[in-house]
């Protein structure tokens, strides 16, 4: 038996390795996706007053620390048992959408748009963002560092620092929101939404105007029949903020509908010996192995996944977009895995236009930010939607609010089961008998993980080296016949 | 944006909470107090990639301080490096954008302000991976040789710097 190794993984934060198994015949017999590091970050919240945890768990890393820290400011809010005011509620929000237009521009241009705008099978030098502005103009190329960097003031302004944010205090934020800052959020936002909108053409335009690509979309190796989560408002529309999770199953029923505190009735996390990273699956449905389908307990909490799990989007040209992508992809829900990143700018254009909202509403200039903390802290619970995926943080406290306990579940660890899958099918259709497994087939092996936009730092850590790629091939002795490797 | 036309910039790298990982946060913070104010200024973040551009946009000369792990690797030796003969730092890279060679040609390209006038520093750590807010008793130990190294360079690169431009 041959194997193949992909380590370290391209456009991946934090550590993880493909381990691709082949038979005598050439063929894909197995393929595992380890995340070979250890975690550990909820030991570090221990003994910790609750209150520091939000601006703590920002530094787990910095890619979604926006993410992190509303997630456990809300867990904070309940272990104290209150509700922030509505002024405080929306400026978490605002600062919430500038997080999600920030990481979705950064997702698309420089992670995904490499595999469409340049090629899937391009070679690894042009294969990347500077290959995209190369096609799309040093213009468009421009806009997207600038409207990165509109999103992050945003998120400085409100958040007291665009990384390690110091915003939430349990109960509601510690500043508010001047006229004068308002009028220029405003301003930002329909800056992001003509953004989102261009995003969307270029998507239509070079994507779905490709048949080839369209093709590889829908009947690709890319499919899996996965249920799917996503947190939803009162209307069952998309919401990343509040709202309760809603799983529906592989053809579209809703499977259920919980709110925070409830997560462990639905999910339960499971550990395999090749990984440290946990494995959750619904726990009414149970873990039935690494297979789809309708009587699998596998799930994924992704863009297209809490598309799938709404009844549509709470704005309306995101809900244009959104019905759009359905129409053409033939009717909810979808399982094509690389529809994630069209799922993907239709949140982009969402955010935008939530993001113009709520600063457009009269109450985000308000002055009632925080209520005060009468209650014994005891435990509590905070889901938000993280760009990766639905992302919980659960505290259990002593008297006085130090932490005695503390579970994560983040946003990629939803999906680790999906990932090992999804790579598994991608790999059974393009590694073949005869096929030569060059840089451009393992890259359409990698585009398989690369669209759940994965991120390993709030498990693991920052990956240090050149970003290569190390392909070891294996007999079944496990020697190495031939080995290469290419840097991105 | 205040003005960079004819100022250094100092920016750290690390994470306070990361044990050895924060050395490169307290090195800027501790050189911001005994160096003169002057015309450097000083940073600190965790993330590299895109994110860099915005912060080295317009300055006369950067000097990034970072922390490395080299095989066989001293823990607390200062390798000094430029953008030709950089080896992968652990954080001047961003695994979910780009590289930091990368995001100089993208910044290039763009038409960024990047100087050519770049150092970067690394600190040579044994241990990425633990939560703990203070430095390891290794590096604890060897921290006033390290800062004194680190100063060294940053001066010497504030002299070469302003002598070139004022060339």
């Amino acid at each position: 038996m041959k194997r193949i190794t992909i380590d370290p993984i391209t456009r991946l934060e934090g550590h993880g390795k493909i381990e691709i198994f082949l038979t005598d015949e050439g063929d894909v017999d197995n393929v595992y996706f380890q995340v070979p590091e250890l975690r550990g970050f909820e030991k570090f919240c221990e003994g910790r007053p609750v209150e520091e945890l939000s601006q703590i768990v920002t530094k787990i890393c910095g890619v979604c620390p926006g993410c992190h820290h509303m997630g456990s400011g809300k867990a904070a809010d309940a272990v104290y048992g209150v509700k922030p005011p509505p002024t405080a509620v929306k400026l978490r929000e605002l600062f919430y959408m500038a997080h999600f237009v920030h990481s979705h521009i950064a997702h698309f241009y420089a992670l995904a748009a490499p595999d469409f705008v340049v090629g899937p099978t391009a070679p690894a030098s042009e294969r990347n963002i500077l290959g995209v502005i190369g096609k799309v103009g040093v213009e468009i190329g421009t806009e997207v560092i600038k409207q990165r960097r509109i999103a992050q003031e945003i998120q400085a302004l409100l958040g007291g620092h665009q990384t390690h944010v110091v915003m939430n205090v349990p109960g509601g934020v510690r500043k508010g929101l001047t006229a004068e800052q308002r009028d220029d959020i405003v301003e930002k936002a329909k800056g992001f939404i003509e953004f989102a909108k261009f995003s969307l053409k270029i998507f239509g335009d070079v994507v779905l105007g490709n048949k080839d690509y369209v093709e590889l979309i829908v009947n690709g190796p890319y499919s899996l029949n996965l249920h799917s989560m996503g947190m939803v408002d009162e209307n069952n529309k998309v919401n990343f903020y509040d709202g309760k999770v809603r799983v529906v199953d592989t053809v579209g029923n809703e499977h259920c509908l919980y709110a925070a505190e409830e997560y462990m009735d639905y999910v339960e996390e499971r550990v395999e010996p090749w990984s440290y990273l946990k494995f959750p699956y619904l726990k009414k449905i149970g873990w039935k192995g690494f297979v789809d389908g309708q009587e699998s307990g596998v799930y994924h909490a992704t863009p297209l996944s809490r598309l799938n799990a709404a009844d549509g989007m709470a704005t309306p040209l995101a809900q244009i977009e959104y019905d759009k992508m359905y129409e053409t992809l033939g009717g909810k829900p979808v399982h094509a895995t690389l529809a994630m990143h069209w799922a993907r700018l239709i949140e982009l254009l969402y955010s935008a236009e939530h993001c113009l909202e709520l600063a457009e509403d009269p109450e985000i200039i308000g002055k009632d930010l925080r209520v005060p903390l009468n209650n014994v802290p005891n435990e509590g619970v905070g889901i938000v939607e993280a760009q990766r995926g639905t992302l919980t943080h659960h505290y259990w406290t002593d008297k006085k609010g130090i932490v005695t306990k503390a579970n994560i579940i983040v946003g990629t660890t939803n999906n680790n089961a999906a990932i090992c899958m999804s790579l598994k099918k991608a790999a059974e259709g393009i590694i073949k008998k005869g096929v030569k497994v060059d840089d451009g087939i393992l890259n359409m092996v990698e585009m398989a993980f690369r669209a759940y936009d994965p991120c390993f730092s709030c498990a693991t850590h920052h990956q240090r080296g050149k970003m290569p790629l190390v392909v070891n091939f294996r007999n079944r002795d496990g020697e190495i016949i031939r080995s290469a490797r290419r840097d991105s | 944006m205040k003005n960079r036309t004819n100022r250094i910039l100092v920016l750290g790298l690390g994470n306070e909470i990361h044990q050895d990982v924060s050395i490169p946060v307290r090195l800027s913070d501790d050189l911001q107090v005994i160096l003169e104010a002057g015309d450097i200024d000083y940073e600190n973040t965790f993330v590299g990639g895109l994110e860099l551009l915005e912060f080295i946009n317009g300055y006369m000369g950067v000097v990034f301080i970072d922390t490395i792990k080299t095989e066989k690797g001293i823990p607390g030796k200062v390798h000094i490096f430029t953008v030709e003969d950089y080896r992968e730092t652990l954080h001047l890279s961003c695994r979910h954008d780009v590289s930091f060679h990368m995001s100089l040609k993208i910044g290039k390209t763009l038409g960024f302000d990047i100087s050519d006038k770049i150092m970067i520093i690394g600190i040579e750590i044994l241990e990425d991976l633990v939560f703990e807010s203070t430095l390891s008793e290794d590096l604890k130990y060897k921290y006033p040789e390290i800062l004194g190294k680190v100063r060294k360079q940053v001066e010497k690169f504030r002299k070469k710097t302003l002598i070139s431009t004022s060339i």
